[in-house]
């Protein structure tokens, strides 16, 4: 008997391998590490703000390895579940920047090529800005739209999480999106570039179309291979695509009517940022289903030799609202420093939205200004900016409202992990806001 | 006639030269791999320590030096030198694992005596260069030696640099392809050449040769392990070279059982003036720690050993520092069969200090290099 077992496990074992099969370059090899058994965490007793399906009191929130697992009251927790009491505080997810600087990557002009070879996982500003809740954040290398003056041309972008002291699922889209600014900053010859370049994104979608129709009916010719877009149009196509998202910089009104040329022309997804004017016409950015970012305490004051409306104002992100629009707010400064306390970089992202909710903005979508919306305008939202079961565990705990200049972030989670505990933390344990 | 007084001579020259021996006796010695001896012996025979120990037979008629109340100590290997070189940064992104640092090296640089003289008497010297820098060479800084004379290894270590860039990655990258794909064709079918010279990638990778990999800061050493952990099969020997900030992978590099270079420097934790002490925590994580000075200067040489005491002070362990000094660098070269520790066999290279190497107030009495007196600080320097 036990010599028929010993045959037929050598009957199905695999033949061994005369040779190591040639690898592709750079490809890891497989490896078979034993499989950890599955780790869990347990948020317990907090105010649950999902902010996609509202809150929960007293809820429960379990973590399983670097996903939320289950949410909900008095859960079964499984065996081995590090339960971490919250009751009295406000579990949410973690803070989003569409626009950071600096964070996570060395401020440098030199050409560091994608952002992904470049992240530094013990950068400070991971530290500091998972302080302040951040947990995702759009980034480019170089310096972005503005930091080399208008026409400055920003480096390749990414969506990055706070990851510290990994690599692993730190950057979780690349390219995360392309600047057309120069469609609005550039002159007859920039915009008769960008439309020439979709001019061949378009061509080539037809010859895409066209191969998919004829593999359909089965009309390809012998080993005829599928059409591949040029580099220099690349991204053109993913925009059409709708996968990509164009971010326009676009502060006043005739900008913003310019930018919305551009979007109605080639019905792309676009991301209006630096809007200071667009609470003047709200509903043309409506129908263009355009995204808007910007600062709600942007003061640029009315043109007294314009006929029509100018300037700055603190109803923007309400008007907005109203119109349909999406937006996400982000801090005057959009870099992190201990400098910061006073709110005014993205260690402070909610103070910034809480200014958008003075000037009549419901709370509601404030917070989703900073989180679910934010999410989508980065083009990640399928993976962070809402507590649901099956998205990305990175949440925050608050002591309090999260719109109360008193409340601190108290914890900080990363795919699962805790980064942050302010109890621990070498810059914050000693404050204590005054009730 | 003289032509065969000459032979004589010769004969008798070669003759001796094992036979000439010397003991130093009444020592404390620090032997760094088997603790230390209390009122012990160094009998040297040639170029190398013959016996060490408390009771070692001193054979009738050797020079004996009676050193009671002094300090025994192996001579200091700096791993990370560019020591009588003419400094030239090394630029671009293209790979030049052909160049060697035997090259750069003029072995009538005032940089040796220096070195003799503060204690250093074992140190790799690498290339310039960028991502897969080149060829490091292991010398001794002998006196008034012809350039081969002084080579341990002419050829010992690939040194590799890493910078958080695509060019650079890919650059590695594709140098570490190329010698798997040569690796794995020579296993179908051996080299048309055998005489020829493997690439010093290939070596690298096949673990005969080690590599020093330069890293500019903490998160540098995740995307260089990012390459490396993409070759798997491949256990090749790698020394990270790194800034104080290292210890913020302390975690990740204890549990990879690194091996660590480090510049004896507190650092500060960021944006505070609270003291961080890199080379105790990443000791404690589990890190295999050298020590090297800051700069081929002669002002770095002497201040070293007060640095190093600096860092025990505030908690790296007394052991760990002394060994940092002499058998972690060695084993990082890859000599330490010959250098490193005071041992029956191994190079007589060695340090006589009137107290405590670590006490602030002690003195570099005499140096042995290949069982030769270099330095004796009664003389006029």
């Amino acid at each position: 008997m036990k010599t028929a077992w010993v045959l037929l496990a050598l009957l199905l074992q695999e033949p061994p391998r005369k040779d190591p099969a040639p690898a592709e370059p750079s490809a890891p090899k497989e490896a078979t590490p034993p499989k950890a058994p599955p780790r869990y965490t347990a948020l317990v007793g907090g105010d649950v703000y999902t902010v996609t399906r509202g809150v929960m009191k007293g809820g429960t929130v379990l973590l399983k390895d670097d996903r939320i697992h289950r949410i909900g009251v008095a859960l079964d927790l499984p065996e081995g579940t590090t339960r971490i009491d919250v009751t009295g505080k406000r579990v949410l997810p973690g803070f989003i920047a569409v626009y950071a600087r600096a964070v996570g990557l060395p401020l440098n002009f030199m050409n560091i090529g994608k952002v992904s070879d470049a992240v530094d996982p013990y950068h400070e500003s991971i530290q500091l800005a998972l302080s302040g809740g951040l947990t995702s954040a759009f980034v480019e290398s170089g310096g972005g739209d503005g930091f080399f003056g208008p026409g400055g041309s920003p480096g390749p972008s990414a969506v990055i999480k706070m990851s510290y002291g990994t690599l692993e699922g730190m950057v979780i889209l690349e390219p995360a999106s392309i600047s057309l600014s120069a469609w609005v900053t550039g002159g007859a010859a920039d915009r008769f570039e960008i439309r020439e370049s979709f001019r061949k994104a378009r061509e080539y979608l037809e010859k895409e179309r066209d191969f998919e129709t004829r593999r359909a009916e089965k009309k390809l010719g012998p080993q005829e291979a599928p059409p591949k877009p040029a580099p220099a149009i690349e991204n053109h196509v993913k925009l059409l695509k709708g996968e990509l998202t164009a971010r326009i910089s676009a502060s006043d009104a005739s900008a913003l009517k310019r930018a919305l040329e551009l979007v109605g022309e080639f019905r792309i997804r676009a991301v209006l940022t630096d809007v200071i004017e667009g609470w003047t016409m709200p509903e043309e950015i409506g129908r263009a289903r355009a995204y808007c970012t910007f600062t709600v305490r942007t003061k640029e004051h009315p043109d007294r030799n314009l006929a029509r409306s100018s300037g700055s104002s603190i109803e923007q992100a309400a008007l907005l609202r109203k119109a349909g629009v999406k937006f996400a707010i982000v801090p005057i400064t959009p870099s992190v420093s201990t400098g910061g306390l006073a709110g005014r970089d993205l260690l402070n992202l909610p103070i910034e939205a809480a200014f958008a909710i003075r000037g009549g903005l419901d709370e509601q979508t404030a917070l989703e200004s900073i989180t679910i919306t934010a999410a989508e305008i980065c083009g990640v939202d399928h993976r962070v900016g809402s507590i649901e079961e099956g998205k990305d565990a990175d949440l925050v705990v608050l002591g309090g409202d999260p719109f109360d200049y008193r409340t601190f972030v108290e914890l900080t989670f990363v795919n699962g992990k805790l980064l942050y505990d302010k109890a621990k933390s070498p810059y914050f344990s000693h404050l204590k806001s005054g009730r | 006639v003289s032509g065969a007084l000459v032979l004589v001579l010769g004969a008798a020259v070669f003759a001796q030269e094992p036979e000439d021996s010397f003991a130093v006796t009444h020592l404390r010695i620090l032997t760094v791999t088997r603790g230390e001896i209390d009122s012990g012996t160094i009998l040297v025979r040639g170029q190398k320590f013959a016996e060490v120990g408390k009771d070692v037979r001193i054979p009738e008629g050797t020079r004996t030096l009676d050193a009671r109340g002094q300090v025994a100590f192996p001579g200091f290997v700096n791993p990370v030198s560019r020591i009588g070189t003419r400094d030239q940064s090394g630029g671009g992104t293209a790979p030049t694992p052909l160049h060697l640092a035997y090259d750069e090296i003029d072995p009538t640089s005032e940089a040796f005596a220096q070195a003799r003289r503060s204690g250093f008497l074992v140190f790799g010297v690498s290339p310039s260069g960028g991502p897969v820098g080149g060829q490091g060479a292991i010398l001794w800084p002998l006196e008034l030696a012809t350039k081969d004379r002084m080579m341990i290894e002419r050829t010992g270590f690939l040194r590799l640099t890493m910078h958080s860039n695509t060019s650079t990655k890919e650059a590695l990258r594709q140098s570490l392809e190329a010698a798997r794909k040569t690796i794995e064709s020579e296993k179908k079918a051996p080299p048309p050449k055998p005489d020829e010279r493997p690439s010093p990638v290939v070596r690298m990778l096949r673990g005969e040769w080690p590599a020093l990999v330069w890293v500019g800061t903490a998160g540098d050493i995740l995307h260089f392990y990012q390459i490396l952990d993409s070759f798997p099969e491949f256990k090749p020997r790698v020394t990270l070279v790194a800034p104080p900030e290292a210890y913020k992978a302390a975690a990740f590099l204890g549990e990879r059982k690194a091996r660590l270079i480090l510049r004896p420097e507190l650092a500060f934790l960021p944006m505070t003036r609270d003291r961080v002490n890199p080379a105790a925590e990443l000791s404690r994580a589990g890190v295999t720690l050298a020590l090297a000075p800051v700069s081929d200067t002669l002002e770095a040489f002497e201040e070293h050993l007060l640095k190093v005491a600096e860092l025990v002070k505030f908690g790296l362990p007394r052991d760990i520092a002394l060994g940092a000094l002499t058998l972690a660098p060695a084993q990082m070269l890859g000599i330490e069969k010959r250098a490193g520790s005071i041992e029956a066999g191994k190079d007589a290279n060695f340090l006589l200090f009137d107290q405590d190497p670590l006490s602030p107030q002690a003195h570099l009495r005499k140096v042995f290099l290949l069982g030769k007196a270099v330095y004796s600080e009664d003389e006029p320097r």
